[in-house]
């Protein structure tokens, strides 16, 4: 038996020696690293971005590429970005009050978090909390505010600087809305309640159900909901009239006011059913600004798919 | 089968919350990347390691229920020293694992991950009792202190185990989100803690000990004393070849409490133990005189004959005579045919040769075969054989030096000596 706890006790000191020293030399190098990471990232985007920036740039505010390359510089605890499902999240004023600690989640600042996000056992108010830190779709773009003072070169923030995006909206829709994969680019037309229809908002951030053949559009509420959002979210899309029947005379009010139609019917003005969602409670983070495709999100995915 | 029930029950008590984990949260989740891998091999570590480090202080509570199911207090012991090694080995792994998970994703993470300060109380406290149980298991494997120092040391190991209960179940973790695993450990938490403090601080109050006063003294050979101990008030009754964990009340001598194999026969109204100088301890006992009070806690140990009338070899070394010296003394109980082969240097070393040879004399089934290593060097399973007819059929008792014991139980065994019919008193105690 001593031989045994003699080896484990090697093993131990071994590894725990060795990674804390990679980690210090990692963490020199990784520091190079970022330093021609931005520079390149800054040189990309004055290129392409260049007709968008000056548009944006004449409202004060300047495009920003939620690129992988941009989520990988805000990788430590004082600026960490996170890519979950193709999500980007600022977690940096989160950073302390995670129950796990920060230690936890400062590794994946600057990645993608997806696979540790869902395999650790988070609540469903963690899940709900999310929404909160939501800065933008990966691969979209968002509108920053730029200072006077700042020049094209710089619109890239630096880590750790305050990202800001501004409440305007770039693209021409009227109403600001959500980033869901199923959210039509169309802008103003008839759409059919039909089940199918409702079938395409299945998301937490885009979340419509039927109850009793009348169709709401509760996304908004979700992060309201007294079971937590993890309860509500498998019923997005779906028919959720036996799942909600046990609720209060009060759960019924609530659930009025985000009525949409009835099933089967049609209703005009797609846009606005679905703004007001999950994202405009985000006190820091207001409307990011989309032009991701369903083409480039294709894209991503298969990126992601060869970590 | 009975006494091998014990070892069967805590190793699936140990392993038990992984069971409750596998419930907690499907399988491909758990296991569906490198990182996860690692991670939820991490966190089995951390499950068994706790489950076993608590268990382990019930293995230490001496409680004599404990020695129907594992065979002798003495083999609870064996199972107490085994059990805290792999307890030991499992904690180790359980923040390296998890901090290697990290590696694919952020060596510095993995780094910070490891770092036990400005992290969360409930990190900070695994950390602590990592490393106070390290430094603790460091002593007790690689250290020459003295038996009283490292028992002492032995209390801070419910600290250690106060900081990893508060890091199991706070920590943010399948323990503290899954209701079943963590009941569980929460009432691991608490037996393991109440063991600990049963038999380290409420020991006075709990723990039944009866009071002797030491008698006469014997010197019995130049390293041996056989100490005679009178009750005081209450006498405890023994059966043959049990021991006593005795603690002498005397300025000279350290007052912890030692076992003792007991050599008094059933019927003696003394308590008798015989005592070698051998360690530091023991080597004090010099100083031990007559009418110094002592305290016993026992009789513990299963080391006496499983069949009554079935023919028996029983195998000393050195020492290791106590026990048959305490069967040779109330031989009148015993019903069947009985070789004793003592193994000595050489005739002056024996303890007690000559009571033997007493014994024997008077009693025509009772042999004592003297072995002298000084002059035919070790002994064999084959020479036993070849002195002792009717081997093949007859149960063996061994007690002797550990080294020798293993030695002659490998020769039994592999002279077809079924294992069921061999029985030996392994004495090592912490």
């Amino acid at each position: 038996m001593k031989w045994l706890v003699t080896i484990a006790l090697f093993v131990f000191w071994a590894v725990f020696a060795s990674t804390l020293a990679a980690g210090l030399v990692f963490y020199q190098k990784t520091k190079d690293i970022n330093k021609v990471l931005s520079i390149k990232t800054e040189q990309a985007e004055q290129g392409s971005t260049l007709t968008k920036e000056s548009l944006a740039s004449n409202q004060g505010s300047t495009l920003m590429s939620l690129t992988k390359d941009e989520v990988a510089k805000h990788n430590k605890a004082s600026d960490c970005w996170m890519t979950i499902d193709n999500k980007i999240y600022n977690f940096t004023s989160y950073m302390n009050q995670h129950p796990g600690g920060p230690a936890t989640i400062t590794p994946y600042c600057g990645k993608d978090g997806t696979s540790a996000f869902v395999d650790k056992p988070h609540s469903k108010a963690a899940f709900s909390m999310l929404t909160d830190y939501y800065v933008g779709a990966l691969n979209s773009k968002i509108a920053v505010k730029t200072s006077n003072a700042v020049t094209n070169n710089s619109t890239t923030p630096k880590p750790g600087s305050a990202l800001k995006p501004v409440a305007k909206v770039i693209y021409n829709s009227p109403t600001p809305f959500v980033p869901t994969q199923a959210t039509p680019q169309v802008q103003s037309t008839q759409v059919n309640l039909t089940t199918s229809e409702v079938a395409n908002h299945s998301s937490l951030s885009d979340c419509w159900m039927i109850v009793s053949g009348k169709v709401y559009n509760v996304t908004s509420y979700i992060p309201s909901h007294p079971g937590g959002s993890g309860t509500i979210a498998p019923y997005c899309g779906k028919d959720a009239t036996s799942a909600f029947s046990g609720h209060s005379q009060n759960a019924n009010n609530i659930l009025g006011s985000y009525y949409i139609g009835d099933l089967n019917s049609s209703v005009s003005s797609p846009s606005s059913s679905s703004a007001g969602s999950g994202v405009s409670t985000n006190p820091q983070v207001t409307n990011p600004v989309i032009t991701n495709s369903p083409s480039n999100r294709r894209g991503s995915r298969g990126d992601d798919d060869d970590d | 089968m009975k006494e091998k029930l014990g070892n069967f029950i805590f190793v699936y008590l140990s392993i038990a919350p992984v069971f409750l984990w596998i419930a907690a949260k499907p399988l491909n989740l758990r296991f569906q990347n490198f990182s996860s891998t690692l991670s939820s091999f991490g966190q089995i570590t951390g499950l068994i390691g706790m489950s076993m480090f608590a268990l382990n202080f019930v293995l230490a509570t001496r409680s004599k229920f404990l020695e129907d199911y594992f065979g002798g207090m003495n083999k609870v012991y064996t199972s107490h020293r085994i059990f805290g090694s792999l307890s030991f080995i499992f904690i180790l792994f359980h923040p390296i694992l998890l901090a290697l998970r990290y590696v694919p994703v952020s060596i510095e993470g993995a780094a910070y991950s490891l770092f036990p300060l400005g992290q969360p109380i409930w990190i900070t406290s695994g950390f602590i009792s990592l490393f106070a149980l390290m430094l603790f298991l460091v002593l007790i494997f690689y250290s020459s202190l003295p038996y009283n120092v490292l028992k002492f040391t032995h209390k801070f190991i419910g600290l250690s185990f106060f900081f990893a209960g508060l890091h199991a179940l706070f920590i943010p973790s399948d323990v503290s989100n899954f209701f079943p695993l963590k009941a569980y450990f929460i009432f691991l938490t608490i037996a393991g803690l109440s063991c600990f403090l049963y038999r380290s601080v409420l020991e006075k109050y709990l723990i039944k000990k009866y009071k002797y006063i030491v008698g006469d003294i014997v010197l019995v050979n130049n390293k041996t004393i056989e100490v005679s101990l009178v009750p005081a008030l209450e006498s405890m009754d023994h059966q043959s070849g049990q021991f006593v964990f005795v603690s002498f009340k005397s300025k000279d001598i350290s007052s912890e409490s030692h076992p003792f194999s007991i050599s008094s026969g059933e019927n003696d109204k003394n308590l008798r133990v015989s005592i070698k100088f051998l360690g530091d301890y023991t080597s004090k006992l010099i100083n031990l005189r007559k009418g110094t009070p002592a305290e016993i806690e026992g009789p513990f140990g299963r080391f006496c004959c499983s069949d009554k009338n079935k023919n028996k070899v029983w195998i000393a070394g050195g020492i290791g005579i106590t026990p048959f010296l305490s069967m040779a003394r109330s031989i009148e109980n015993q019903n069947c045919n009985i070789d004793l082969v003592y193994i000595i240097k050489n005739e002056n070393d024996g303890a007690h040769l000559e009571e033997l040879r007493e014994i024997s004399k008077n009693n025509s089934r009772f042999r004592i075969l003297p072995y002298f290593s000084q002059i035919h060097g070790r002994i064999t399973a084959s020479f036993i054989r070849n002195v002792c007819p009717g081997f093949e059929n007859r149960e063996i008792y061994l007690c002797g030096p550990p080294q020798m014991m293993k030695s002659l139980k490998d020769q039994l065994l592999s002279l077809k000596i079924p294992s069921g019919n061999i029985f030996s008193e392994e004495f090592k105690m912490l």
